[in-house]
């Protein structure tokens, strides 16, 4: 597998993203869970967590990116920290852990471009287990059987680990990705972050009538990480462009039609998940000395995406019309934005030419 | 809202509603207007961050 070395990196960095997902979403739910009118509180919390958690990363990604050394990672798992800490304040705990998990995900998101060599790998595995660290932090904090030492305990790791094997001293190379077509900058950007919107909505509409028992409430999650994880291997494999556009086309019949099929609907949702590694690094393709803002941006385009279902109530019987049109969408975005990369070959290629850019 | 507005001599009963509806309504559009502040300070640092590349591949002679 191509990782671009630093994998001690990555492994501290991935192993954090779950507990931070887990720990936010675990904070969210049991915070929220025995408050009154708790159901509009909890909607209230959750846009209110996405817009912080979502919409600050391209800020703080632009202020890391100007400034190196800051050790966001970190920062960011102590205030997630600070946020269990404060579990009994629910909004000063959503605050806290809203912004840590954005300033965790510059952190990680920064190590899994930068130290990419240009492969796709690195940032489909870190991107991966979030998925999972929602979806079992989502049954933890329903459970109410879970006390807070299993998030702090995963937290006070995160930190030990993030402390052990990442380096903020490291030479700050530019990032050298080799997925953008050839179409304009402005063009490239504004259609890949479409697709990721577009993505984010469909996603949320996405039937699951066979979500019903406890492992089957988590089966959605562990598929979107392994399709994450797998989007990036396959990319730098057979191309960014081919496995984008199959995976979404591929997704289609599986997702519109798996309603009631448990191994119809994981496979869509696996097949679903494959590009999102891949339209980071078309993005980061764009700012190969901002990563933290590439990163950023594909995290505001999610929040864009998945603020109109607070909003609009889609009727059950266009659901599925509209789910298969959006998902065409995005695969036109994909297909317009995305090119197959030539492979290591040409990441050296580009390396050479730039040469190394030390801070 | 409007039955607030236009009852002169409100009740405790009538005002009551009031900090709920802008808790539920107001929080939520005030956290879209922030995201498309949110976006339009994306657009800006993304110009800014492609200047500054320009720059650097290719600095002034």
């Amino acid at each position: 597998m191509r990782m671009g070395g630093h994998s001690k990196s990555l492994i501290a960095y991935t192993f954090a993203h779950f507990c931070v997902d887990f720990t936010c979403f675990y904070i969210l739910f049991h915070g929220f869970r025995n408050g009154r009118d708790s159901l509009e509180s909890l909607a209230i919390g959750f846009l209110s967590y996405n817009a912080i958690a979502f919409g600050l990363q391209p800020i703080i990604g632009f202020l890391c990116d100007a400034n190196p050394r800051i050790p966001v990672g970190i920062f960011g798992v102590g205030l997630v920290l600070a946020g269990l800490l404060a579990l009994s304040f629910p909004w000063l705990a959503l605050v806290l852990c809203a912004f840590g998990n954005a300033c965790f995900h510059i952190g990680g998101g920064i190590d899994s471009l930068r130290f990419a060599n240009g492969n796709m790998t690195r940032s489909g595995i870190f991107v991966s287990t979030g998925a999972l660290g929602v979806a079992f932090g989502t049954m933890a904090g329903k459970s109410g059987i879970t006390t807070s030492w299993l998030p702090f305990l995963l937290m006070t790791a995160s930190i030990v680990l993030l402390l052990l094997f990442t380096r903020e001293t490291d030479p700050v190379l530019p990032c050298t990705f080799d997925t953008a077509s050839d179409l304009p900058f402005a063009f490239v950007i504004a259609l890949a972050l479409a697709s990721v919107v577009i993505r984010a909505f469909a996603g949320g509409l996405i039937p699951m009538a066979w979500r019903t028992g406890a492992f089957l409430l988590l089966l959605p999650g562990i598929c979107a990480c392994a399709g994450k994880a797998l989007g990036g291997i396959l990319g730098d494999r057979f191309g960014a462009k081919n496995v984008g556009m199959a995976a979404l086309l591929l997704s289609i019949p599986f997702l519109a039609f798996g309603n009631h099929s448990v191994f119809l609907s994981v496979t869509g949702i696996l097949l679903f998940n494959m590009t999102m590694p891949i339209m980071l690094c078309v993005v980061a393709s764009g700012f190969p000395r901002n990563p933290g803002l590439a990163f950023g941006l594909t995290t505001l385009s999610l929040l864009c995406g998945t603020i109109p279902a607070f909003f609009l109530l889609m009727p059950r019987s266009v659901v599925l019309t509209v789910l298969i049109a959006l998902d065409l969408l995005s695969a036109g975005s994909t297909y317009l934005s995305t090119k197959n990369s030539k492979g290591e070959r040409s990441n050296e290629k580009a390396q050479q030419q730039q040469g190394p850019h030390f801070v | 809202m409007k039955r607030l507005s236009s009852n002169k001599d409100p009740t405790l009963y009538d005002v009551a509603p009031v900090p709920i509806i802008l808790l539920l309504y107001g929080i939520p559009l005030l956290l879209v207007v922030a995201v498309v502040v949110l976006i339009i300070v994306a657009v800006v640092l993304i110009r800014r961050s492609r200047r500054k590349n320009r720059e650097k591949a290719n600095p002034p002679k």
